[in-house]
């Protein structure tokens, strides 16, 4: 695999991950007791800037790459499904993930005012932010199969 | 150059610091409830092995994201559908899932540890264990088993650490 696609696949699984983390993190801050504002603006703007990186960075291979040289050898290798069903539910899913992200940045950022607020508030970020979690793992995970068919 | 060198010690180290905090978390829960109560000293250190835990399992997803990305890059995909890996991937997705539910209070205490106290031990016998051959059900079926026996096993240590007057 040339240097330069080598390097962008690397980007786009660390930073996926890292938005993931992220996400994880907004995820658990939100549900305490006691949330600490700065981390929840942290971590959200993190986890926005981690999913856009590995979009590009994801669909620049993707489409330069994965496309003429990876996606023949699967479809003619052993588990020609990792690209029927793996690579096309990542490509849905990430179709959506970053605006998922930015969506849960806006509400982390927005939800100030008192208490009552803070909790109808809080609920909201927690359950897309646990959604972000969820899709993003699985994104990661159909990740590891398409690469397992490659051979 | 090669990044196996790198990840491996990254990885053991995640290892040694999960597995290490799991077991001293335990040692020392055991050690505090002798009187009964455990004061603030006590949780202090049970606080840091619980960091311990997660500094080390941030350690291992990291760089066990950075073995896969090798292995692709590398070619040597065949072990990416291994079901010992992908029973690994599960326990430590568990480990991950526990780990959230613990520090949210959402899990009893007594059923969280024994499952990260399992998880830990069954991610370092998987990762260690060259050439097991098994299928995935059977893999998740005795850690599943070893996860109810532990917490047995936990409790009744727990039982017989805390002072006559408190026993049941």
């Amino acid at each position: 695999m040339p240097l330069h696609f080598a390097l962008l696949l690397a980007m786009h699984v660390l930073s996926g991950l890292a938005a993931v983390l992220a996400s994880g993190a907004v995820w658990l801050e939100s549900l305490m007791a006691a949330p600490r504002v700065r981390r929840l603006h942290f971590f959200s703007v993190l986890s926005f800037l981690g999913y856009v990186v590995s979009w590009l960075s994801g669909g620049y291979y993707y489409v330069k790459y994965y496309g003429p040289a990876v996606k023949p050898v699967i479809k003619a290798g052993s588990f020609p499904l990792a690209h029927a069903i793996g690579i096309e539910l990542k490509e849905h899913v990430f179709l959506f993930l970053p605006f998922l992200a930015l969506t849960l940045c806006c509400a982390v950022w927005m939800t100030e005012g008192g208490k009552k607020e803070l909790a109808a508030g809080r609920k909201a970020v927690a359950a897309l932010a646990g959604t972000s979690v969820f899709l993003g793992t699985l994104v990661s995970l159909l990740g590891i199969a398409v690469s397992g068919a490659v051979r | 150059m090669s990044w196996y060198p790198l990840l491996t010690i990254v990885h053991i180290i995640g290892t040694v610091l999960g597995v290490g905090g799991a077991t001293f978390g335990e040692v020392l829960y055991l050690r505090a409830i002798q009187d009964g109560k455990i004061d603030d000293v006590e949780r202090g250190f049970l606080r840091l092995t619980l960091t311990t835990m997660r500094v080390g399992l941030i350690l291992l997803v990291l760089s066990g994201f950075g073995y896969l990305l090798a292995f692709r890059l590398a070619g040597d995909t065949m072990r990416l559908y291994n079901p010992v890996f992908w029973a690994k991937m599960t326990i430590i997705l568990v480990l991950v899932l526990n780990s959230f539910l613990l520090h949210l209070r959402r899990i009893p205490v007594g059923i969280g540890g024994a499952l990260s106290f399992t998880s830990w031990y069954a991610a370092l016998i998987l990762g260690s264990w060259r050439g097991l051959q098994a299928s995935y059900g059977s893999i998740l079926l005795a850690y599943a088993v070893a996860a109810v026996l532990t917490g047995v096993v936990l409790r009744l240590l727990d039982r017989a650490a805390r002072p006559r007057s408190s026993k049941r």
